[in-house]
């Protein structure tokens, strides 16, 4: 009982994680696009 | 400033000073004057650890950099959503489990006390360098805002933290970087409500984003690897992760403010709340620099943002150059003013480059003044802190004003307290507190040392600032120093938790290997020209061409990797078998 609710603490525990490294992916996608729409927009 | 915001400038100091001071009283033992008896929730950690990122000159001096150049330092932040991940499941731990006050403390279990007062040792010479320049820095920009003598505001800023952080403790310092935090980005907010109401009404944020994009400024992303280039994706991701690795996990100033935490989870949470928002604040911050960039193309501007404070020497010569650069600047500011218009009427390419073409003769007549300002001074004249603190005081309401002044203290003073804490805590913890012994019928001796340590601190902080005076070259030497010491140190922890062979002896020669490998790639210059490296010592003159070979980001994948390569091989070589 005690090492099915420390695994299930474990996977709540690696899913925000990765949620966090895909916000950090994100970030660097979002970045991306705003220069590619946004900078120098007439060359 | 009128009294209206004088007056909500002294309420908000003066609530401060009470708000930090009042919590000092259930501080009868270190534990609870160090790390609030391991009892603050997640997200008053989370604000602190923020807040005491976000300096002064992060506020004044990033939207300056937004203004002056482009958005592409947003990228050195792209690797904390990375590093925090990392810490939460590596040193977070490993120090919920130690129950620390220091983050060397740790270190003496495996590599003994030389190890642990080596590293603390680096942390008090490096930080306490660093205190000067925190309380210098902001110190001058709001005497010119204020219109106040320098020392006053040195004065000010240095005695309001040392007050409060001395009475309060850790506790004092972290509700107030709270509230500070708070203050600094609604002013933030407001700031950037207010450019987007007063832009022409013919000129919608659309517009505003194409014209700051055709003059580059909206540049986020480079993907160009290149070691001497400051800001790009590989610097921000590979290289700053290092640092963010080491100043979030190792620097006591961050570490502090989670060893406060109530458990594990509340320390986790506090880290992932700068992943998450880190990014998003430092693009805000930036693309408000950006954006009062536009602003002041259809907004009177002046040639520079600094109150030229040379003109007392000027002869009359210097007077009719001033007068003419004036003179120029305005008809090409009107003229680029057109052309921005033209832009927006007749979105083209060809209306895009006579609008660059204007904006850049109106910079170069601005560099001129800028020149002539640096002949007459002697010294280099950068006006880049001055731009924000400028909008303020000539663009914003009555009441207003005062906030955003106070933005700006909150910002230096939730700095300052953290450094004067952590040196406070490292001095005690790590030296007095470990070299005379841990009493228990000591306690309350060491919380009234260390209230005299912060105050000792201070002191030394509010006396360096106000040798210091213009701080430019100075925060440039504190960051080198800060480059030297953290992808080092960082190392040394790396030792501890994964490299079995590593001893004491292995960790100080890593150490010192790390950190005169940092100190060899500082001073390798480059020439494209001639594809020449040289080696150049620190204040020789640099020859014509010549260009730092490795940006300091790079400096700290360089000590840490050193220090765990040379920490593993002495270690091995001399490890008892």
């Amino acid at each position: 009982m005690e090492g099915s609710k420390n695994k299930e603490k474990d996977r709540v525990k690696s899913r925000s994680y990765i949620k966090v490294l895909l916000w950090g992916g994100l970030c660097l996608l979002l970045l991306a696009l705003f220069k590619w729409f946004f900078n120098y927009p007439f060359s | 400033m009128h009294w209206i915001d004088w007056t909500i400038l002294v309420v908000f100091l003066g609530y401060t000073i009470w708000d930090g001071t009042r919590h000092g009283k259930q501080s009868s033992n270190i534990e609870g004057y160090f790390l609030a008896n391991r009892s603050m929730p997640w997200w008053a950690m989370g604000l602190s650890v923020m807040a005491t990122q976000a300096s002064a000159i992060t506020f004044i001096g990033t939207t300056g950099q937004g203004y002056t150049e482009d958005m592409r330092f947003v990228q050195v932040y792209l690797a904390v959503p990375f590093a925090m991940v990392i810490l939460c499941l590596t040193l977070v731990p490993y120090f919920n489990k130690m129950k620390n006050f220091s983050a060397y403390e740790v270190l003496e279990g495996r590599f003994g006390l030389s190890t642990r007062l080596l590293t603390s040792f680096l942390f008090l010479m490096s930080r306490s360098l660093a205190a000067g320049t925190i309380v210098a820095a902001p110190s001058y920009v709001l005497s010119l805002l204020l219109n106040l003598p320098l020392w006053i505001t040195i004065l000010m800023i240095g005695t309001i933290a040392t007050l409060y952080t001395m009475m309060g403790g850790i506790t004092g310092v972290i509700r107030t970087d709270v509230k500070q935090m708070v203050v600094m980005m609604l002013g933030l907010i407001f700031s950037f409500g207010w450019i987007w109401w007063y832009l022409p009404e013919a000129v919608s944020m659309g517009d505003a984003l194409t014209l700051a994009g055709s003059l580059g400024k909206l540049d986020t992303f480079d993907l160009t690897f290149d070691l001497s280039e400051k800001y790009n994706v590989w610097s921000g991701v590979i290289a700053a992760l290092f640092l963010m690795l080491s100043y979030f996990g190792t620097d006591q100033s961050q570490v502090q403010r989670y060893l406060t935490a109530r458990s594990e989870k509340d320390a986790q949470n506090s880290l992932l709340l700068s992943a998450y928002a880190k990014v998003p604040m430092q693009f805000f911050i930036l693309l408000l620099g950006v954006m009062l960039y536009v602003f002041y193309i259809f907004q009177p501007v002046p040639i520079t943002f600094r109150s030229a404070e040379t003109n007392e020497r000027s002869g009359r010569v210097e007077q009719q150059l001033e007068q003419t650069y004036q003179e120029q600047f305005e008809q090409s500011h009107d003229r680029r003013k057109q052309r921005a218009f033209n832009l927006l009427n007749q979105p083209n390419k060809q209306m895009a480059e006579q609008f660059v073409q204007a904006d850049k003769q109106l910079a170069q007549i601005r560099q001129s003044e800028l020149a002539r300002q640096a002949g007459l001074a002697g010294t280099d004249v950068n006006d880049t802190n001055y731009i924000f603190p400028y909008f303020i005081l000539t663009q914003l309401p009555l009441g207003f004003i005062g906030i955003l002044v106070a933005g700006i203290f909150a910002a230096a003073l939730s700095s300052i307290d953290s450094e004067l804490n952590a040196l406070s805590t490292i001095f005690i913890v790590d030296w007095y507190r470990r070299l005379r012994g841990a009493q228990t019928d000591l306690e309350q001796h060491y919380v009234d040392s260390s209230r005299l340590t912060t105050l000792l601190f201070g002191v030394i902080a509010t006396l360096a600032a106000l040798g210091l005076g213009e701080t430019n070259s100075i925060i440039e030497l504190v960051n080198q120093i800060g480059s030297y010491f953290y992808g080092s140190i960082l190392g040394v922890f790396v030792l501890l938790l994964w490299v079995k062979k590593a001893t004491g002896k292995s960790a100080i020669v890593g150490l010192l290997s790390g950190m005169s490998a940092v100190f060899l790639f500082n001073n390798l210059y480059y020439k494209s020209s001639e594809t020449a490296y040289q080696y150049i010592l620190p204040l020789s003159e640099v020859p014509e061409g010549y260009e730092k070979s490795i940006e300091y980001l790079w400096l700290n994948p360089v000590g840490t990797i050193t220090v765990v390569v040379v920490g593993y091989v002495v270690g091995y070589f001399t490890q008892d078998k």
